[in-house]
């Protein structure tokens, strides 16, 4: 079968692929169907058996009148990422229109190069798994429609060049041997597997010094799910997606894998302070507290607190496996004490916030998993050691007018007030009975009726010049953790507490048989920490634990018992694929040169060591040369016998034509025809070859017309030779006798004969 | 061989496309761009080794031709053998190099290249390009050009094969109008007549002894009357018409009257190919018509011809008539004295020489083809 026909039904294909990718890659399920579900039925109207399309000028109409829609909808960007997207909406939406035209050869291929820019643009919008692998669909169904499309132009333009040159005369049909169906197929196959092994060692091998040096695109921010701050203003950290970030195995003190009975609060970064202009909890870390936390090469644990504190009792550890999470920030529960971060690099430890974080993350080697030692129930001689000094006391300020009038309204509503700044400063014990007393108040009226948990902030519309939190206190009421957090927080100082916003995630979903917990990003969590005590900061969380566990239970579906799937394969696409870059590039290429560097220094010392045994052999004077050169010259003569056996094998076979019957047949051939291929040898050295469009007993009579002995000694080898190979005949003895016989008459009648 | 590259539009596209995208992979910290960047690429290297690996082991044999006709297509077959153990062959095109020089077949008329699809690993394979011709003469070909732009057409490879070759292209061949010939052969001796030879004619050839099996209507009764055996009556056969056609290029094309003009000499020349074309289309009218048929070409350096007739000796004689060379020297004709018994038409080609008129020979002139043929 020609296999060129097959070239309308791969081009359609690829195309069908690049626009249900794109949809893909735009995330719009409406743009999707949309698109996708029109070009699928596209098939049916012009290649189904009516075979109907538009005509060019409608389908030039068409794309013209979606130009101008677009450009209406979405004025020309100058951002290259939404430049490009506009572009690919366009190309979708004409190679929609496109698919419904009368297509002839050039347009498809037109078709396969829409295709591809809206594969382009489809990489520029997403690094999504699953446009990864409609990607490597796209790849070999591309592959394949180019070769066809090769094969059916060229058909095309040989008819047309006949046309030119003999009109009226038919034109000759395609040519073409057995299985080419399946020969396309191999090369195809062979094109796509050195294809992705090329690609595969471009890729780790492109230079990614240049991207590293720019200003990060915020992809890793986003591949981790995670922001070391709150922008009330925006919503980008709540997240619906069960993806996972980490799993972590809560171990007690006794060695076993538990689950905690509260969830696990895991600290990512601390926030004290409010930036009313721009809405922003942000961090005013004190780096004189700051320390590093060396790494070492092995897996022992490196103490934060100076002394180190006994880690033998009331100790967790905490083994946490990152999956997704692309950060700065080391999460742990409430307290570290001690580290295993081997192949890290050195942390910076703050001893006033308890944060860890590694400040070369960009830059040093990628980590996927550590371990902390933790305390829950931290002494203050632990916080105190934990710190190294003492933590002074900083009068905290709201600047939020609106927030510090409804806690003080909340105040009034329980008969208190807010006590001077004066008494605070002057009496820690005050201060610490008020922080614990008045976080209590407004815990309860968080919590309270008139409060409701939502992750939707569409209700909540800003006036100008509004404040977020102020908005939630007093109109919306309505709102996330980060809200609740903020609305606490911004509520305690305002009254004279210290306390701190704290982002992170909380541990709630356990794996009852791996025995560990399962962090995902909708597990991403903001709560508020009071000090209530020199040493003491208390966690203090307005979202209920009930609402955290309907919030982690929502989208849970029977999809999670294939998520494990997923997530792993989703794990390697992220890490290897969409993560790799300089450091990744450079460990892979340090870990294959020492591999290889292990593997040549081992063969070369292997080698010497076989040639001083052997020299040894031969170190025995005169005999010992003798035997040395008979070894080289009888390996000399092995492989000059075998490269002369085999360069007759292919010379049988090439005269036998041995290549056209199975293994079984032509080993039989090849074992009792021989004599035909040595005669067919004594013609060409006779300048009397057999041309290959000859049959063999036409040549016997033209070797007749020279020696008539000669003609007729071919002419009855052949006849053996044909009952030998069509036959089926045996070869017996005095077959092969009397072709020893007709083959020294040929040569005789040869060398009487002149050259043909 | 030798190989030769040429990037088309397709191709150059794609690289500059592939260089874009590799300036775009290092602006943005975008694997997938890597990624597409390093297929593109991947693409080029593969494009190099499949196409390489296809054409390595090729072979191309052209295949020696039958004579061609003037406005006729005529078959130029080649033989492609593929001796690769393992790539097949596919979108191969086989066309001919131009030849430099009056006798290179560019300049006798077109060359439709001849295509193969595919040709598998170890095979061979025949395929037929396409010549039209539109002048005769003896043309050459001096190599052949294989060329594949397979698999994604972002470089054409050619292949340069050198095999030297000839085709021969007969003049064309006119039908007469229905009765010239029977005009020109009963003129004089060259008619139906009678020969020798006992046959199935209708003339008296002789008597002789019955034999048996003879038809009892052929018995010489009459003359049985008068013997005790039986006779025989042989008739004799018919013998064909004959006709000598004899071709008068003495005149060089410089001393033709055609009238003067800058496109004298074309002129000059094109009638002279006419008075070739009529020769050609006596003779195959002769030859249609059961006629023994002979050509003399006076001015060119050929042999003069016997009176046969068959498929055979009229392509010798197209072949002689083909072989004309104008542009050579006109070589002075010996007269034959033999008398023939043949009726005997000399074609002119501008004007009649009276000087070489023979008795009961007919003179055309090439300006009558157009009359003369249908």
């Amino acid at each position: 079968m020609n296999p060129a026909l097959r070239f309308p039904l791969f081009a359609f294909s690829t195309m069908l692929v690049a626009i249900v990718a794109f949809g893909v890659a735009r995330q719009d399920v409406t743009l999707l169907l949309g698109a996708a579900l029109p070009a699928a039925a596209s098939w049916m109207v012009t290649e189904g058996p009516r075979r109907r399309g538009l005509p060019r000028w409608v389908t030039t109409l068409l794309v013209l009148a979606v130009l101008v829609w677009m450009l209406t909808q979405s004025p020309l960007q100058t951002d290259p990422v939404g430049l490009a997207s506009t572009v690919g909406g366009f190309v979708l939406w004409t190679s929609v229109i496109k698919l419904y035209e009368r297509k002839s050869t050039r347009d498809r291929r037109q078709l396969l190069g829409l295709s591809l820019v809206l594969m382009l643009s489809g990489c520029l919008a997403t690094s999504h798994l699953i446009f990864g692998a409609l990607l490597a669909l796209y790849a070999i169904l591309m592959v394949a429609s180019l070769m066809l499309y090769r094969m059916e132009r060229g058909g095309e333009r040989a008819a047309e060049q006949h046309r030119a040159v003999a009109p009226g005369m038919p034109v000759p049909p395609p040519v073409f041997g057995g299985r080419a169906g399946r020969q396309l197929r191999r090369v195809v196959t062979t094109g796509l597997v050195v294809g992705l092994a090329v690609s595969l060692l471009l890729f780790v091998l492109f230079p990614r010094d240049i991207m590293s040096r720019l200003e990060s695109w915020g992809g890793a921010e986003r591949a981790a799910g995670f922001r070391s701050d709150i922008d009330l203003r925006s919503n980008s950290r709540i997240a619906y997606s069960r993806r996972e970030v980490m799993r972590m195995r809560w171990i007690d003190p006794a060695g076993q894998a538990v689950s905690a009975v509260e969830p696990i609060h895991l600290r990512g970064a601390v926030l004290d302070r409010y930036d009313a202009g721009q809405a922003r909890w942000v961090s005013t870390r004190d780096e004189r507290i700051s320390r590093p936390v060396p790494s070492g090469d092995d897996d022992a644990f490196e103490p934060l607190a100076r002394p180190p504190l006994d880690l033998r009792q009331q100790t967790f550890t905490q083994e946490v496996e990152l999956r997704h999470l692309l950060t700065d920030v080391v999460f742990s529960g409430w307290a570290p004490v001690a580290i295993a971060h081997p192949g890290i690099g050195t942390l910076v430890f703050d001893g006033g916030t308890l944060e860890l974080r590694d400040p070369d993350w960009e830059r040093g080697p990628r980590t996927w998993g550590y371990r902390v030692k933790v305390k829950p129930f931290i002494t203050q001689d632990g916080l105190m050691a934990l710190s190294g000094q003492p933590i002074r006391w900083n009068e905290p300020r709201f600047t939020v007018q609106g927030v510090a009038e409804e806690a003080r309204r909340v105040l009034g509503q329980v008969s208190e007030r807010a006590p001077d700044a004066s008494r605070l400063r002057r009496d820690p014990e005050f201060r610490w009975n008020w922080a614990r007393h008045s976080s209590g108040i407004f815990l309860r009226y968080l919590q309270g009726s008139g409060f409701r948990y939502t992750t939707d902030l569409s209700g909540l519309v800003l006036r100008r010049g509004e404040d977020p939190i102020d908005a939630f206190l007093r109109r919306g009421r309505s709102g996330h953790c980060e809200l609740f957090a903020s609305a606490l927080c911004g509520m305690l100082q305002s009254v004279g507490v210290e306390a701190r916003v704290v982002v992170g995630f909380v541990a709630l979903e356990y794996d009852e048989s791996a025995r560990q917990y399962i962090v995902r990003e909708n597990n991403a969590h903001a709560w508020v920490e009071v000090r209530t005590g020199e040493w003491i900061w208390s966690t203090v969380d307005p979202t209920p634990a009930a609402t955290l566990s309907s919030l982690a239970d929502a989208g849970r579906s029977w999809t999670d018992s294939l998520r494990w799937l997923y997530d792993g394969v989703d794990f390697m696409w992220r890490t290897r694929v969409v993560a790799f870059d300089a450091n990744a590039q450079s460990s892979i290429l340090r870990g294959t040169s020492d591999r290889f560097g292990e593997w040549l220094r081992g063969a070369v010392t292997g080698i010497g060591n076989s040639l001083e045994t052997l020299s040894r052999q031969f170190e025995s004077g005169g005999v010992g040369r003798i035997w040395a050169v008979s070894v080289v010259v009888t390996l000399i003569g092995a492989a000059a016998t075998a490269i002369l056996l085999s360069r007759r094998e292919r010379r049988w076979r090439r005269l036998l034509r041995l290549e056209e019957l199975p293994v079984r047949e032509r080993r039989r051939v090849r074992r009792d025809a021989r004599f035909f291929a040595d005669a067919l040898v004594l013609l060409e050295s006779a300048g009397a070859a057999k041309p290959d469009w000859r049959p063999p007993l036409l040549h016997a009579d033209t070797i007749r017309t020279v020696d008539r002995g000669a003609g007729d000694a071919f002419a009855r080898l052949t006849e053996i030779y044909y009952g030998i190979r069509f036959g089926g005949d045996e070869s017996s003895r005095s077959a092969q006798s009397e072709a020893t016989a007709l083959l020294r008459r040929l040569e005789a009648g040869l060398r009487r004969a002149a050259p043909l | 061989m030798r190989r030769l590259y040429h990037v088309p539009i397709a191709g150059a596209s794609y690289f500059i496309v592939t260089i874009l995208l590799g300036v775009a992979a290092a602006y943005r910290p975008n694997n997938l761009l890597v990624w597409s960047f390093a297929a593109m690429l991947a693409g080029v290297i593969v494009s190099g080794v499949i196409s390489g690996g296809m054409l390595a082991r090729l072979r191309v044999t052209r295949l020696e031709s039958r004579p061609g006709r003037v406005g006729e297509p005529m078959a130029l077959r080649y033989a492609i053998r593929n001796k690769a153990r393992w790539w097949p062959l596919f979108d191969l095109a086989i066309e001919e190099a131009p030849v430099a020089g009056a006798r290179g077949w560019n300049m006798s008329g077109r060359v439709a290249p001849a295509w193969l699809l595919h040709a598998g690993p170890a095979e061979t394979t025949h395929v037929e390009g396409t010549f039209m011709p539109n002048r005769r003469g003896r043309f050459r070909f001096e190599s052949m050009l294989a060329a594949s732009a397979f698999p994604f057409g972002l470089l054409r490879k050619i292949v340069v094969v050198r095999q030297l070759g000839e085709v021969l292209v007969l003049p064309a061949i006119r039908t007469l109008k229905p009765g010239v010939l029977r005009m020109l052969a009963p003129r004089g001796i060259g008619g139906v007549r009678t020969s020798s030879e006992a046959g199935p004619g209708v003339d008296f050839l002789g008597v002789r002894e019955y034999r048996p099996g003879d038809s009892p209507r052929q018995i010489a009764w009459r003359r049985r009357a008068g013997l005790d055996e039986l006779a025989t009556i042989e008739r004799s056969t018919q013998a064909p018409p004959r006709l000598r056609v004899v071709l008068d290029l003495m005149r060089p094309t410089a001393q033709l009257r055609v009238g003067a003009g800058p496109d004298a000499a074309v002129r000059a020349r094109a009638l002279e190919e006419d008075a070739i074309t009529l020769a050609a289309s006596l003779l195959a009218a002769a030859d249609r018509g059961g006629y023994e048929y002979a050509l003399d070409i006076h001015g060119a350096d050929s042999p003069r011809t016997l009176l046969r007739r068959g498929h055979w000796h009229l392509q010798r004689l197209m072949a002689m008539l083909a072989s004309v060379d104008l542009d050579a020297e006109r070589v002075e004709q010996r007269r034959s004295e033999r008398e023939e018994r043949a009726s005997l038409v000399v074609i002119n080609v501008d004007r009649v020489d009276l000087a070489k008129d023979r008795p009961g020979s007919l003179h055309l002139a090439a300006t009558r083809l157009a009359d003369l043929c249908a």
